[in-house]
């Protein structure tokens, strides 16, 4: 009897792999391995990679179960002793007695990490934005399915908006599908620290700091001049380590909004802007950006900083079972509540998926990085949600994936 | 300064100036639209007059330049300015292995990551062994693609140190398969960089001729190439289930999961173990 030769696209893999690995990960971690695993309810050995900012209260919000036995910083070449103390992640990774990995560096290598660190078997809590450009996001989502991991992003307004009624009626209408056509428009005016967050334009570069490893904090980016302004949390005003206040800002107050909306796996189709020419490396001004989602549902962001304000459509966000037929009603109505989200730990301890895992984020920080290429490119793009590719439009397409420095690679 | 010249500098200090703390304010988009199309109107010409404002980092005031050029390179991009995109990527390209300072033709090749095409390759390619502009010659053809690989292989038995690992990456990001051969002898490389990419070349390429020869590099007590090199078996194994080959992807799953025995190993068994569930 011949085999039959079988060909499986990877998408359909991955899928598979995802529901294999939920399958595995029902049996206990402390099970699986037999007697050298910990409990659950024991501690867990935890790094923090990127220490600036927000990176203590990252890995503190994890909790008094998860120990920080190492702590990595490019800063700090003039403290690391590699045992405690860190400047290269690559080796923070090998450690075995690591199990959890907090990441707080610039976003510039917030997937590379996440990725390296669920290849060594760790699971993962990332700042936010979660990736730097679209392409990093769906690479993270692969490995978290392909290695089992636990990956979190660091933003949690979703938990709060699952917990709300009307949230929950909302979700559980835009997630039957019976809503033929959405007429929300949903606006964010403001708070998105739009100059804040802008870079310097014309600066001088100046001699690269004794303790700085300026091309590990580099890392995948140009090795550009060096400029304090790059480096800490100003790094936000540069193309080559996130995307200004947009998506500083950006993915702490939609991720909650996308789940309201039940957009956790898909993408906006059509992206339209108002802005100034962007800068080939500064993140600047911007006015508005319109996000348009295949069933009519609309984001705007509108900057409340230039130009301006968004003025084509007024905010309307109303949905209810009155838009619906009484069949209709009554098919939502029976619906169950969504499962409640679970917290990192949980997740870590149960193998489920927490709240804010990958592909929400993924698709969440997707939100933001579709409205920075419709400000760098000036024009309105349509995108492809299932191909994660921007359609008919070579030059913004570029920026969906973006080519890295060696020897780093997605 | 001719009647040229000062045209364009009158046409980049139309540019709004930086705020007082250096940021961009940035013009009205119909405006810089303007701007733009009276820099076009003027040619390869004006084009190169904006080149020829630029100065190194740190060397003078010339942001707006480099500002304007940009403007222009991505103005251009739009689908009915084919022709005006053929101009502007032509003149930059024609100013690169030139006189012009290592650092402005880096910005050149920037803008050329931006709006050149093929026809830019050839001008890229010939930057691929200097040390400075390799890494930014390299991203601007792994951006542009077509005709990228060409320009890798050609360049790669010529190159050392850090511009051959560049290369080799480059092709294996490309996923070339026509550089299996080099990827399958670059894996015994004393560069353990040089190994991890030449690994992800012949995962990517889906060679299921180099299954062994990956299963033995990933099998190394060296923590991150062992995972890094478990990684490309894995990616391996799905690259070829999705090429119809699921023997073979099961063959390196099984390997896999059979090897890694330790503790330590836990998570890459786990991963193999993935892998074999999802097959049909």
């Amino acid at each position: 009897m011949t085999r039959k030769t079988q060909r499986l696209s990877r998408r359909t893999f991955v899928a598979r792999s995802a529901a294999a690995s939920a399958g595995l990960w029902i049996v206990p971690r402390h099970v699986l391995g037999g007697a050298d695993q910990p409990a659950p309810s024991e501690s867990f050995g935890g790094a923090l990679i990127g220490c600036g900012g927000r990176g203590p209260g990252t890995f503190n919000d994890l909790g008094p179960s998860v120990r920080l036995l190492a702590k990595c910083d490019v800063r700090w070449l003039d403290r690391a002793d590699n045992k405690e103390i860190y400047t290269d992640f690559r080796r923070v990774l090998d450690r075995k007695d690591i199990d959890i990995v907090a990441i707080a560096t610039p976003p510039h290598w917030h997937a590379l990490i996440s990725i390296a660190a669920m290849q060594a078997g760790k699971d993962v809590v990332c700042e936010k934005p979660m990736t730097r450009f679209i392409a990093e996001g769906r690479a993270v989502v692969n490995a978290e399915k392909r290695y089992g991991r636990i990956f979190q992003i660091g933003t949690y307004g979703r938990f709060g908006a699952s917990r709300s009624r009307h949230s929950i009626l909302v979700h559980k209408i835009m997630q039957s599908g019976l809503l033929k056509k959405c007429d929300v428009v949903h606006i964010k005016r403001g708070g998105l620290k739009v100059k804040q967050w802008s870079g310097l334009v014309n600066v001088t570069p100046q001699p690269v700091p004794k303790n700085l490893d300026w091309d590990m904090y580099c890392g995948p980016s140009p090795l550009r001049p060096y400029h304090p302004h790059r480096v800490g949390g100003t790094h936000r005003g540069y193309w080559d380590y996130e995307g200004g206040g947009l998506a500083d800002m950006g993915q702490h107050h939609f991720d909650p909004v996308q789940w309201i909306y039940a957009k956790d796996e898909t993408s906006p189709v059509e992206v339209d802007v108002y802005a100034p020419p962007a800068h080939p490396e500064v993140c600047g001004m911007w006015g508005w950006v319109e996000l348009k989602y295949a069933d009519g549902l609309t984001f705007v962001m509108d900057s409340g900083e230039w130009g301006k304000p968004y003025d084509r459509q007024e905010a309307k966000e109303n949905v209810s079972l009155s838009d619906l037929s009484e069949e209709d009603r009554k098919k939502v109505e029976a619906m169950p509540d969504p499962e409640p989200m679970l917290r990192f730990l949980d997740a870590v301890k149960t193998r489920k998926k927490p709240g804010g895992h990958a592909e929400a984020a993924h698709r969440c920080a997707t939100i933001l990085h579709l409205a920075n290429i419709a400000i760098r490119v000036g024009r309105k793009i349509r995108y492809d949600p299932v191909k994660e590719e921007i359609i008919g439009d070579d030059e913004a397409n570029r920026l969906v994936n973006q080519p890295m420095r060696a020897p780093w690679h997605l | 300064m001719n009647d040229a010249s000062s045209d364009l500098t009158a046409l980049v200090n139309q540019l709004p100036a930086a705020d007082p703390d250096g940021k961009l304010t940035g013009p009205e988009p119909a405006f810089a639209e303007k701007l733009c199309e009276e820099v076009l109107n003027g040619g390869r010409e004006s084009v190169l007059g904006l080149v020829g404002m630029l100065v190194e980092p740190g060397k003078g005031e010339d942001w707006k330049a480099r500002y304007l050029l940009h403007c222009v390179a991505v103005y251009v991009g739009r689908p009915d300015k084919h022709e005006a995109r053929t101009m502007v990527a032509d003149a930059l390209a024609s100013q690169l292995c030139g006189t012009l300072p290592k650092a402005v033709q880096a910005f050149l090749v920037q803008e050329l990551q931006v709006a050149g095409r093929r026809e830019a390759t050839a001008a890229l390619g010939k930057l691929l062994l200097d040390e400075e502009l390799c890494e930014p010659a390299a991203q601007a053809l792994l951006a542009i693609r077509d005709g990228a690989a060409e320009q890798f292989r050609a360049a790669l038995p010529k190159a050392q140190g850090k511009t051959r690992l560049t290369i080799l990456q480059a092709l294996a990001v490309l996923a070339d398969t026509s550089s299996s051969a080099a990827f399958r002898q670059a894996l015994s490389d004393p560069d353990r960089e040089v190994r991890l990419a030449a690994a992800l070349g012949l995962a990517n390429g889906a060679d299921a001729a180099s299954i062994d020869a990956l299963l033995g590099a990933a099998d190394v007590t060296d923590v991150w190439q062992r995972d890094q090199m478990t990684h490309a078996c894995l990616l391996l194994a799905e690259k070829l289930l999705a090429s119809g080959k699921s023997a073979e992807a099961r063959r390196i799953y099984q390997q896999v999961r059979d090897t890694r025995s330790k503790p330590e190993d836990r998570h890459a068994r786990q991963a193999a173990e993935i892998g074999l569930a999802a097959q049909p």
